[in-house]
């Protein structure tokens, strides 16, 4: 019975799992993604040593607020590689990051972006890696997994395609954007005077998970980030006029 | 009493050629040729041109028909004058008192480091292993002297062994001709019978004085030591430069590798024998016309060691394009600081403390250049888009100390766009503003913004304003 063994022993390591159950979590370290929905989905949190890719519709639709989080609670140096904007010091500053640890690298040949990428990740001094870019080969993107893996780094791989092209990523999110919903305002005590009825609005993410390593993908999922975005004052308001 | 070794190089510029050379290449007969009363002679010949019948001092004709191929070139005595100060460096790691005894000899005074290392043999098997570090031939030889060292290792009879009786016996076997006589004074002393230096020191010292004059006495007062001879002692160079020739035209950087491999090593010696680090290296190719190549490589955190040197400068120079073939080659280290043991405390094991970002950021810097590696900066200042900025990494140390903890904290984007870009306000809902900003009237182009947070139809939140021209997207929260 050695093929049963060999099955035991993948489904130990979590890398084999049975459909009516989820693995147990404990093999698996993970690093908690600061949304409480989203660590259910992926079963704790990010992985630690991989390489996920964030399909995004649009850019700027939430994809640096689900990460914030993340980037927030790093001890050590978080790369930015190719941003699409300037990462503006006093929105970060306002977001209370520490601007001393982020490192931003901007080239724009891809095979040397790439390689910056490679070293940045490999590089111990280094916990988490955003990076744009739009053009990876199924090559290089198991290279930067096996590099994620050895170093024990986390890798964002921000991306505008919409490809199913199969890619060695560990997790693969399609971000669809956020959307607000209307939730009755917690009442305060000593604000018990106001309307009872006051509603405020708090941003959903929608998404879908095409991949992920403890389970079937998952498709129209919904989080609710509501920390890091200015409140929505009106759902569809009038327009001020100015 | 003072104890001496000496090491004699007799093939010495010759050896550092062959060592800046591809090993495939060391294999082939070379020699190097002096011109002497008219007559070319061979003056140091590599052990493959010596296996094949070459002798030095033969003349070149006869060595070029005793061996086919043979390499020849001109000897240079003032390179090898230099080689013998870059090794002087290296021995000098070990032996602080050292003389240089051009051009091909380095003597040091062992007494204490005799004591240090117990005794002879394990002190020279040290310099040995210094010494191997370069492919040189050498002769070493203790005395109890410099001139009876100096003479036991040029003879090629070097004596290990601190006891004055082998080496007295060793010197008494020296020829007459292998004693550093003047030509006429060697005369002499052949003519009276003299074939050793053994007959010589046999003769009592009054009576060699009268027959040979007080040259003589004196000679052999400096052979035995009484003479306390004073010696010029080294004293390593305080900053590094060092030039190197190419034998060859070198038409691109890789085949530089070798070479400059060779160059960093030094490097590395200058910088642990003084205890220091550096930032910058230049790195100099010489053309036989024209100005040299310049490449200013810079680090971002204090390196020493040759493995790291190379890397960042291979780097460095894969950018560079060669106009022209090299000639030779110079590295300076140009800013250096004292080492300091990093304060790694002993307790956190995070992360942070394993390395320092700043050996990626020469990494980068290296390969990409200095202006693509940044640090995000915050300035005290009014106009958002000088607020928060991009810096190239060095410079932006001291900025960033001041500019941390800022005082004013108000909603902002967490992205800048570049440029301002203008839009079409019916196509946003606004849902905070405004907030108005304006710039003194004393700059030259005065700013007065209205901004205000707006969503477009995909529910984005951006940073939007107003002023005389119209509305402009500045910025993204999301």
């Amino acid at each position: 019975m050695a093929t049963s063994a060999a099955v035991e022993e993948l489904l130990r390591r979590g890398l084999l799992w049975q459909g009516q159950a989820m693995p147990e979590q404990q093999q698996q370290q993970v690093v908690a993604s600061g949304w409480r929905e989203l660590n259910q989905y992926l079963a704790g949190g990010w992985p630690v040593g991989s390489v996920n890719e964030l399909q995004l519709s649009q850019r700027f639709s939430g994809e640096l607020a689900l990460l914030l989080p993340l980037i927030k609670q790093q001890e050590s140096t978080t790369v930015w590689l190719n941003p699409p904007a300037l990462p503006y010091a006093a929105g970060l500053d306002y977001q209370q990051l520490d601007l001393r640890n982020q490192l931003v690298i901007q080239e724009a040949d891809a095979k040397l972006a790439v390689w910056a990428l490679e070293q940045a990740i490999k590089h111990p001094a280094v916990g988490l890696v955003l990076a744009w870019c739009d053009e990876l080969t199924a090559v290089q993107v198991r290279r930067l997994q096996a590099a994620a893996e050895a170093a024990q780094n986390l890798v964002f791989i921000l991306t505008t395609s919409s490809t199913t092209e199969a890619r060695s990523y560990v997790t693969r999110v399609q971000l669809h954007g956020v959307k607000v919903k209307s939730v009755a305002a917690p009442t305060h005590l000593h604000a018990s005077n106001e309307r009872s009825t006051s509603v405020s609005y708090v941003p959903i993410l929608q998404f879908a998970l095409r991949k992920r390593r403890s389970g079937w993908p998952l498709a129209d999922l919904e989080c609710a980030i509501p920390d890091y975005l200015p409140r929505w004052r009106q759902r569809s308001g009038r327009r001020l006029t100015a | 009493m003072n104890k001496w070794v000496y090491v004699h190089f007799p093939h010495l510029l010759l050896d550092y050629q062959l060592a800046l050379q591809p090993p495939e290449l060391t294999d082939a007969p070379q020699i190097l040729v002096t011109s002497q009363q008219g007559q070319r002679l061979v003056h140091q010949a590599t052990a493959a041109a010596l296996q094949q019948g070459v002798r030095l001092q033969m003349a070149e004709v006869l060595a070029s028909t005793l061996v086919t191929h043979l390499q020849i070139r001109d000897y240079h005595q003032q390179q090898e004058q230099r080689v013998l100060q870059q090794l002087a460096q290296l021995v000098y790691q070990d032996v602080a008192q050292l003389v240089l005894v051009p051009p091909q000899g380095l003597l040091c005074e062992v007494a204490s480091l005799v004591r240090l290392h117990g005794g002879y043999p394990n002190l020279i098997s040290y310099l040995q292993q210094r010494l191997q570090q370069w492919p040189l031939r050498y002769q070493l030889s203790c005395g109890y002297s410099p001139l009876s060292a100096r003479l036991l290792a040029q003879a090629q009879q070097g004596v290990i062994n601190e006891n004055p009786a082998v080496i007295q016996q060793a010197l008494a076997e020296l020829p007459i001709t292998a004693c550093g006589f003047t030509p006429s004074q060697q005369q002499r002393l052949q003519e009276v019978g003299m074939q050793r230096l053994g007959q010589l020191m046999q003769v009592p010292r009054a009576e060699l004085g009268r027959r040979f004059g007080k040259a003589l006495v004196l000679y052999m007062a400096e052979l035995q030591g009484e003479l306390p001879s004073p010696q010029h002692y080294y004293q390593p160079p305080l900053s590094f430069q060092q030039y190197l020739d190419l034998l060859t035209e070198i038409p691109s950087w890789p085949q530089l590798l070798f070479p400059l491999k060779r160059l960093l090593q030094q490097a590395e010696a200058f910088l642990q024998g003084h205890q220091q680090s550096t930032r910058m290296l230049l790195i100099k190719a010489h053309h036989r016309h024209g100005q040299p190549t310049q490449v200013r490589v810079a680090f971002a955190h204090p390196v020493w060691q040759q493995q790291d040197l190379l890397q960042l400068s291979q780097l460095h120079l894969e950018r560079q394009q060669l106009v022209q073939p090299v000639l030779g080659l110079t590295v300076v280290i140009q800013q250096t600081e004292p080492r300091v043991a990093s304060n790694q405390a002993l307790l956190t094991e995070t992360k942070q403390s394993e390395t320092n970002i700043d050996s990626l950021v020469s990494l980068l810097q290296a390969r990409l250049g200095t202006d693509k590696v940044h640090r995000i900066t915050l300035h005290q200042h009014w106009l958002p888009e000088q607020r928060g900025q991009l810096q190239a990494w060095q410079r932006a140390q001291a900025v960033q100390a001041a500019g941390q903890h800022s005082s004013l904290r108000v909603k902002r984007p967490l992205w800048l766009l570049p440029e301002p870009q203008p839009i079409q306000v019916q196509d946003w809902d606004l849902h905070w503003g405004p907030e108005h900003l304006a710039t003194g009237w004393w700059l030259s182009e005065p700013v007065q913004r209205d901004y205000f947070i707006g969503v477009d139809k995909n529910q984005r939140q951006a940073w939007l304003f107003k002023d005389q021209q119209g509305w402009y997207l500045h910025g993204w929260f999301s």
